[in-house]
């Protein structure tokens, strides 16, 4: 594996204002992303995982710019493209794309199929329209659909059928970064196999890319050369994947892997269970954000936010006590 | 997958619309007034709609020939000779030809709905109504939803200030009572059929704008709108290909209210003496009519008021239907 630096993101920040009272004026943010460093090299899958409402999802939709960051870069290939218009914006669309959770959502119903997976050729004049069908058909053929798709509406497909469309609409620019946004949550057990070996199999034939968003730890881990734990909108624990199942030194990474549930009804498990709910990300805890539910806390993690740093290996951690 | 061919969502709306015989009837009775509108001239008329003279065919419904140039085709009739014949419409009289020898005549076998207090025919006068009637409903309603999806497009996607400011405008707008804010307008510019259609369109946009913007506010969050973003799509693309089709449901189910709304607008101006101007015949103007007779003539008032409200029932019901078959989750599978 090269380790080309293909996407680089800087104190990236994204907050949300909240509104309130009779002149709705801005009394507060969620900090949905709150300063978060990652580089993401050519041809690798860094898999970010987190429970709900730490900001997965939004860090994923601002680094290919779907949400305007509030602070912080990105760069694509070294270009920064953080400010940029959306016209300017519309090379790096093409290199960047997106495959979203839902695939009863993500999809038009009043498009039929080859008008979805067309529609990025459309947008930057690629090829005739005669030959997008074409493509269209060679497109499906590669994500595992047959040509018969082509004049039916989103509707006649089921969910794992769909995310397939998704994917290949996706593909259609050609792109070298691809953000997974919980692709096989929405779909059943026996469908989300196929399409983590559909993912895998493209990114070997078209050297992707991916960030690979997911709260199911076991997925993340068969999939991702590097993983990243958010917390609260901020990386805790980045590290290659083996390493951060092996030797988890987050707290909160550890209290994750320890609840993975196990298919072995013999094995008594050591699990961990963490105290209080998530605080809320519109005025996170003072120092270190997990403090309050640590179960290791000390005194200095109430009032010193502890720095993402090498624990040795590339094994990126935030905690004083790692 | 089944092997039928695939129905797209107007064709889903159809199927379930069918079911309603209310609602089908009512587009039944609707293209039956279409049909009126369009063929007013074949259907009511002193003019023939095919004559043969003197070996010579005419169309005089839709030529005018310089021969026949002020010919009474009435007195012609009579000089046909041997060979010529002339075809007349149903209803023989045109809806402005005076006849002062049969004022406020009853329903009769020569005037089955009688005559006004200048012995127009009043079926004819009906008859060409229905185009004036039907053509402000259409044009009005057209207006005031381009009005409407242009000003609640832009408040929905582009939030913000542009949002905060449409917001404002159709609170104003709808704080006016439109009929007397169309009164005020009309009493300033002469009452033509074009300006109180601009003049209905331009004061009843509210609900449709209202209507799209709650539509866009939420479909910018649908992620097939995000993905379109993500392709590239510029914001014209991704509002008139992934958020207007969808959203249009509840505004056509709105304009066929609206249809309603302003063919009662129109007659309630043309009963107040405020709407087409005169010679021109719709239904609001035929009723006025009978307000000074309304003691004896009383087909002055059943047949016109019968007509409004046929007219506004049937589109009342056609929206009701066409609400009661869209789909707001459409799926596909019923």
């Amino acid at each position: 594996m090269t380790l080309k630096e293909l996407v680089k993101i800087e104190r990236l920040k994204k907050y949300f204002p909240v509104q309130s009272g009779v002149l709705s004026r801005v009394t507060n943010h969620v900090k949905a992303v709150d300063g978060v460093d990652m580089t993401i090299s050519e041809g690798e899958t860094v898999g970010l995982v987190g429970e709900s409402g730490c900001g997965k999802t939004t860090l994923g939709k601002t680094i290919i710019k779907l949400l305007e960051p509030t602070e912080g870069s990105i760069y694509f290939r070294s270009d920064d493209i953080t400010g940029l218009s959306p016209s300017r914006m519309r090379p790096y669309r093409e290199k960047m794309q997106i495959v979203f959770q839902d695939p009863y959502g993500s999809l038009n119903p009043r498009m039929k199929v080859e008008s979805i997976v067309s529609e990025g050729l459309a947008i930057h004049n690629i090829s005739t329209p005669g030959e997008r069908k074409g493509i269209v058909r060679e497109l499906l053929r590669t994500v595992g659909l047959r040509e018969d798709a082509l004049p039916r509406y989103p509707h006649e497909f089921s969910g794992g059928q769909r995310q397939r469309i998704a994917i290949a609409r996706a593909l259609a620019l050609n792109p070298e970064f691809i953000v997974c946004d919980e692709p096989i949550s929405a779909l059943d057990v026996s469908v989300q196999a196929q399409i983590i070996n559909l993912f895998m199999e493209l990114q070997e034939k078209f050297r992707l890319t991916y960030l690979f968003i997911s709260h199911d730890l076991r997925v993340v881990r068969h999939i991702s050369d590097r993983v990243a734990v958010m917390y609260l909108g901020k990386v805790v624990e980045l590290a290659p994947s083996g390493e951060l199942y092996k030797n988890p030194l987050h707290p909160y990474t550890r209290v994750l892997i320890s609840s993975v549930p196990v298919a072995d009804p013999d094995r008594q498990k050591k699990m961990t269970v963490l105290k209080g709910d998530v605080p809320s990300p519109i005025d996170p805890p003072a120092g270190c954000s997990f403090h309050p539910r640590c179960p290791i806390a000390v005194e200095k993690c109430s009032s010193v936010e502890p720095e993402l740093r090498d624990a040795g290996g590339g094994h990126l951690v935030s905690c004083h006590l790692a | 997958m089944t092997e039928t061919k695939s129905a797209g969502y107007w064709g889903s709306v159809w199927r379930k619309f069918k079911r309603d015989r209310l609602a089908l009837s009512a587009l039944i009775v609707i293209l039956l007034l279409l049909f009126i509108a369009v063929f007013e001239s074949f259907l009511a008329g002193n003019k023939p709609i095919v004559l043969k003279y003197e070996g010579h065919y005419y169309f005089p419904v839709v030529f005018r020939y310089s021969e026949f140039f002020g010919t009474n085709f009435k007195e012609l009739d009579k000089k046909l000779g041997p060979g010529d014949f002339a075809i007349f419409p149903p209803v023989r009289y045109s809806p402005t030809e005076n006849d002062l020898n049969s004022i406020l005549n009853a329903p009769s076998g020569e005037h089955p709905f009688g005559t006004d207090d200048r012995g127009r025919d009043v079926l004819a006068r009906m008859i060409y109504g229905a185009r004036i009637s039907l053509s402000i409903g259409f044009i009005a309603v057209g207006i005031s939803a381009a009005i409407g999806i242009i000003l609640g497009g832009m408040a929905g996607y582009y939030g913000g200030t542009t949002d905060f400011i449409v917001s404002r405008l159709f609170e104003v707008m709808m704080t006016f009572p439109v009929f007397f804010l169309i009164l005020t307008i009309l009493a300033f510019r002469d009452p033509s059929i074009y300006n109180i259609m601009i003049v209905i369109g331009a004061t009843s946009w509210t609900g449709v704008a209202r209507l799209i913007r709650g539509e866009f506010l939420k479909l910018r969050k649908f992620e097939y709108v995000e993905a379109a973003v993500a392709l590239g799509g510029n914001d014209f693309r991704v509002m008139m290909k992934h958020m207007l089709p969808n959203a249009l449901a509840p505004v056509l189910v709105d304009s066929t209210f609206g249809i309603a709304g302003a063919i009662l607008v129109e007659s309630g101006l043309s009963f107040l003496g405020f709407g087409v101007p005169p010679p021109d015949p719709s239904w609001g103007d035929v009723l006025s009519q009978s307000q000074r007779y309304v003691d004896f003539a009383w087909w002055l008032v059943l047949f016109p008021g019968a007509a409004i409200f046929l007219t506004v029932t049937a589109f009342n019901l056609l929206g009701e239907g066409f609400r009661n078959s869209i789909d707001p989750k459409f799926t596909g599978n019923e």
